[in-house]
């Protein structure tokens, strides 16, 4: 069910991408990824709106005042959390929704990459058994795996000094790094701000582990990572949320600095 | 709630990992080769090589003998060269091409050949003194006899088959739709990066991709199987192809020829037989699955192998026997003096049959 819903509606999407591009795999890659990304633009503009709402939730007296009240009574305080949140409109798990639906996503795009590159005689097979009757792929397959220095069907380095440095995995780590540093909504440091804290250690491990995802798996799936990241960067500066000032070093308040 | 959240974003990151984990290639991304020297059978079959007696499926010897030194992965068919030599190239990580003594498996070259760049799937060919080794990087190696490579020819798509030789041309055929023409007899040139190049005589455009090799017909024609659903019969002299045999579906290995006509199968299990003319013999006939591989003339009939595990026996147009030796079989049946022999990839890993297709002997490795 999954192959015949996914992987082979995936892998001749991205075949048909690849003729309309003039054979270039890199590119119905990108093509694909920003398609994806417009269909899915509503549920990342509500992500980016819930998380805008949790950090004013993080600043605002009644959220504060409950918090204190119920600390030792965390069935209570769940339920006082959840009448907030119901009062303000908010949903806590539509901030994961855009994950999780991208989570079939990169898995049936990370099959159907593998599927359509076919870099083995099985391979090779099971793609013919893949291929919808009217895309006569015949003219096009096997496909071109090459793009600029990179074979999209093998993980991606560039030999430097005699060392294999992986290029892809750092881009992919950066621009994770940066998607989550635009979209923090920018507020004053606030040692008791859960979210900011939840915030700052996924920008750290979040780039991290889909960098080494990138140097472990196809290059193929790090041009949807940065092609993704990027889009998601964008979106951002179009909704007016992107917050430049998290790239700066983060200001101490009076009061820190009179600690000192 | 923040922490919950958090969780579950770990979670679905862990989800990720494990995903992707499993979306790795397979273990088997080829089906094993054989090929048979006398009364010994050589197969290359995953980590290891083995030599089995044809008359009684024995083990002579395997190849690496120690189970720790087993790290490649063997599937290309191996290849006997005229001064004694068994040469097969690995998949997997490590791409290398070795040569080992057919008596006693041991290794002949002082250092494998390491210099291609991915899989080797098709057999080397060897002669002359020359070794045309195939490799899915692109290129054909030229070897001497010691390993050191003389020169190289790159296409612009994989090798997979083994080359033929000619006339004192060599022919390769490339998953980039092209049948290449090579001269040995043309000089050295120098690439971009100062190794040692050869161009193309000639390449001709088949339509569609190759991966299954090329036939020689009695005639000095050129059969070759292509993706675009037919068989083509190339004139090397001039250059052009003379005569198509259709089929309805992709045809994967090239066919068999004898003096009147040509038989092969196609990826949706159908067989066909035409005369050399292009009539066909009988109404095309589908007893079972996808056909990747040549079929054999044995003992007047022909021999098909199915993807389904299938050994189907074919005369004068109808199925005569069928037999399932267990497993899946890609590969070509193999004649073998009085047998035929066949390399499932399952638990069996050789087995042989008469002309009448009963079973003689397996051979299933000790552990």
């Amino acid at each position: 069910m999954w192959d015949l819903l996914i992987v082979t509606p995936l892998t001749n999407a991205l075949i048909w991408i690849y003729n309309l591009v003039g054979q270039n795999f890199g590119l119905a890659i990108i093509l694909f990824t920003v398609l994806i990304r417009l269909l899915t633009w509503p549920l990342n503009a509500q992500q980016i709106r819930s998380s805008q709402v949790m950090q004013e939730l993080q600043n605002d007296k009644e959220w504060l005042a409950i918090q204190e009240k119920y600390k030792k009574d965390r069935e209570k305080l769940a339920q006082e959390q959840m009448r907030i949140y119901k009062e303000r409109g908010y949903n806590p798990f539509s901030g994961c929704l855009p994950t999780l639906i991208q989570l079939p996503i990169i898995f049936g795009l990370y099959q159907s990459l593998i599927r359509a590159l076919a870099s083995t005689p099985l391979g090779l097979l099971q793609l013919s058994r893949s291929l919808y009757p009217g895309l006569n792929a015949v003219s096009l397959i096997p496909l071109n795996s090459r793009f600029g220095w990179m074979d999209l069907g093998q993980p991606e380095s560039i030999a430097i000094f005699g060392f294999a440095f992986p290029t892809l995995a750092v881009i992919v780590a950066l621009t994770t790094w940066l998607q989550f540093k635009l979209t923090m909504p920018a507020t004053a440091p606030n040692p008791k701000d859960q979210t900011a804290a939840m915030n700052s250690m996924m920008s750290i491990y979040m780039p991290l582990l889909l960098g080494y995802f990138t140097m472990t798996y196809a290059s193929g799936l790090a041009i949807y990572f940065i092609t993704t990241n990027l889009f998601g960067i964008l979106q951002s500066v179009v909704m007016g949320r992107a917050n430049w000032k998290n790239l700066l070093p983060a200001k101490q308040t009076a009061g820190q600095k009179s600690k000192k | 709630m923040l922490r919950t959240k958090s969780l579950l974003l770990m979670g679905l990151l862990a989800a990720l990992a494990l995903g992707l984990s499993a979306c790795s290639a397979p273990p088997s991304p080829n089906w094993p080769g054989v090929t048979v020297s006398g009364d010994v059978a050589y197969l290359a079959a995953g980590p290891y090589v083995y030599a089995v007696r044809v008359s009684d499926g024995t083990q002579v010897w395997r190849y690496p003998a120690d189970k720790s030194s087993a790290r490649r992965i063997y599937f290309a068919p191996p290849t006997l060269t005229e001064d004694g030599q068994l040469l097969i190239g690995s998949e997997g990580s490590e791409h290398v091409l070795i040569s080992l003594d057919p008596q006693t498996g041991a290794e002949l070259w002082s250092q494998p050949f390491t210099g291609a760049r991915d899989k080797w799937i098709g057999a080397p060919l060897a002669v002359n003194g020359l070794i045309y080794a195939p490799n899915a990087d692109h290129s054909l190696y030229v070897l001497n006899g010691q390993g050191a490579l003389q020169r190289k020819f790159t296409a612009d798509g994989a090798l997979w088959s083994q080359p033929v030789a000619l006339n004192g041309m060599i022919y390769v055929t490339s998953l980039d739709h092209h049948l290449h023409a090579l001269d040995p007899r043309a000089p050295i040139q120098t690439d971009a990066d100062g190794n040692p190049a050869w161009q193309a005589a000639w390449s001709l455009d088949l339509g569609g991709a190759t991966p299954g090799g090329i036939t020689v017909g009695p005639d000095g024609l050129l059969y070759i199987g292509t993706f675009n659903s037919e068989v083509v019969a190339v004139d090397p002299a001039r250059r052009q192809i003379v005569r198509r045999y259709r089929a309805e579906g992709w045809v994967w290995g090239p066919p068999a020829v004898d003096g009147q006509a040509l038989y092969f199968g196609d990826v949706n299990g159908r067989i066909y037989g035409f005369a050399l003319d292009g009539d066909s013999l009988w109404p095309v006939l589908q007893p079972d699955d996808a056909i990747l591989s040549t079929p054999l003339i044995f003992d007047g009939q022909l021999i098909f192998t199915t993807e389904t595990g299938g050994l189907v026996a074919v005369r004068n147009g109808e199925v005569t026997w069928r037999k399932a030796p267990g497993g899946k079989l890609h590969g070509p049946a193999v004649a073998a003096g009085k047998y035929l022999l066949v390399a499932p990839t399952g638990e069996i890993m050789l087995a042989a049959y008469d002309g009448n297709g009963l079973q003689a002997w397996t051979f299933t490795p000790a552990k």
